[in-house]
């Protein structure tokens, strides 16, 4: 059974999704020791040929693939271009029989997602995420205050199964008439969200299940706030300065929103 | 006034230093809570004093954190697995957790 993680990252006007994904994969060779394959565009790519020589050899296997949909998104104070809808192309992509898709943002700092290898669940989902101070919103909880469970498309384990295929496509096919189940399961009216696909699809799939059809994440993955500072980005620890204060988190892996600060972190790290 | 923007000051740091030492806290128990959880032959288990307590070596099926009945082939092997990862994420837990209480200012909390 081969196993590894599987990363997404297309540039936008001014977040380098590309540089995050090279020095997540780093993490991850460092702390879970496992294969990395990465699925860019043809510009990002292109950057991170300008901007390092040989960064390939830090993945397993560059699968180029344009992105799917254009978005716009609202980055703290602005608002940029957003291409994340490539994920539920995860199952056709990924090269392992095994495999943990995360987000570019989240620091890893602990082997816990190690834990998830071999699992028995064909897809292992994310339900369990609080902010640094442990508050976990509501919209975080259910889709909405009269609709289904909220589940992260930030981090998940599957296997390459028949089942596992009938979930992502099943996500496809959500995607492909959002408008609809935007309007069943009264969705906001922003952007095709990644999250959601994945609440409808384990909601849909589950029938009247529960969605026990699918395990969780039995831990908690913290989430920083769209307007937490990073401080600093160490070996093992974050630190952040929240509107409560300072707070440092230490050896659990971390979300974290504010992609301009992790950004600059990096390069600070790659200079 | 003086006295009275002082003790103000005074309120205002000791409220951020309460705010950070229990912040920090919680992020120890949130790191012992994650280390305490084991997999084994496909199942995800969190240990707990009482699951080390109530386990039976005598069965080969348990019940994992999501519910899932999962066969382990050596009960005997797996609670000793399991006492050694709870013995070690308790000590740490312990450890940090003392450091922390000697720390006086939100700096010294957040070096650690």
């Amino acid at each position: 059974m081969t196993q590894g993680f599987l990363l997404f990252a297309y540039n936008n006007e001014e977040v380098d999704y590309g540089l995050m994904a090279l020095w997540t994969a780093k993490r991850i060779k460092q702390y879970l020791n496992k294969a990395v394959s990465l699925v860019t565009d043809q510009s990002t790519k292109q950057k991170l040929d300008s901007l390092i020589p040989n960064w390939d050899c830090n993945f397993d296997k560059i699968i180029l693939k344009e992105s799917s949909a254009t978005q716009t998104k609202r980055y703290i104070d602005r608002q940029l271009t957003f291409h994340n809808l490539n994920r539920i192309d995860s199952w056709d992509m990924t090269p392992y029989d095994e495999t943990i898709v995360i987000d570019t943002d989240i620091v890893i700092q602990s082997q816990q997602l190690n834990k998830l290898w071999g699992h028995n669940s064909e897809i292992v989902a994310c339900d369990r995420s609080t902010d640094l101070y442990g508050v976990k919103d509501a919209e975080f909880t259910w889709v909405n205050d009269k609709s289904i469970k909220f589940f992260w498309a930030t981090v998940f384990y599957f296997k390459k199964t028949d089942t596992a295929k009938l979930f992502f496509d099943h996500c496809r096919y959500i995607k492909e008439n959002y408008n609809w189940f935007k309007h069943v399961y009264d969705l906001y009216d922003g952007p095709v969200r990644n999250d959601f696909i994945w609440s409808v699809a384990i909601h849909s799939l589950g029938g009247t299940a529960n969605n026990k059809w699918i395990d969780t994440i039995p831990w908690n993955i913290h989430h920083s706030n769209y307007e937490d500072k990073l401080l600093e980005l160490n070996e093992n620890s974050t630190k952040f300065l929240t509107k409560k204060g300072l707070c440092k988190i230490k050896e659990l892996d971390v979300h974290v929103m504010n992609k301009f600060d992790l950004v600059d972190k990096i390069k600070l790290g790659v200079a | 006034m003086e006295n009275i923007d002082q003790h103000l000051e005074s309120a205002l740091s000791f409220a951020q230093y309460q705010t950070t030492i229990n912040q920090q806290r919680r992020l120890l128990k949130e790191k012992f809570e994650s280390d305490t959880v084991i997999a084994a032959n496909g199942g995800l288990f969190k240990i707990t004093q009482e699951w080390l307590g109530s386990f039976d070596t005598t069965n080969n099926w348990y019940i994992d954190s999501n519910g899932n009945p999962t066969h382990i082939d050596n009960p005997g092997e797996f609670l000793a697995q399991a006492r050694a990862v709870y013995k070690q994420a308790v000590t740490k837990y312990g450890e940090e957790f003392g450091k922390l209480r000697t720390q006086r200012s939100v700096k010294s909390l957040t070096d650690l």
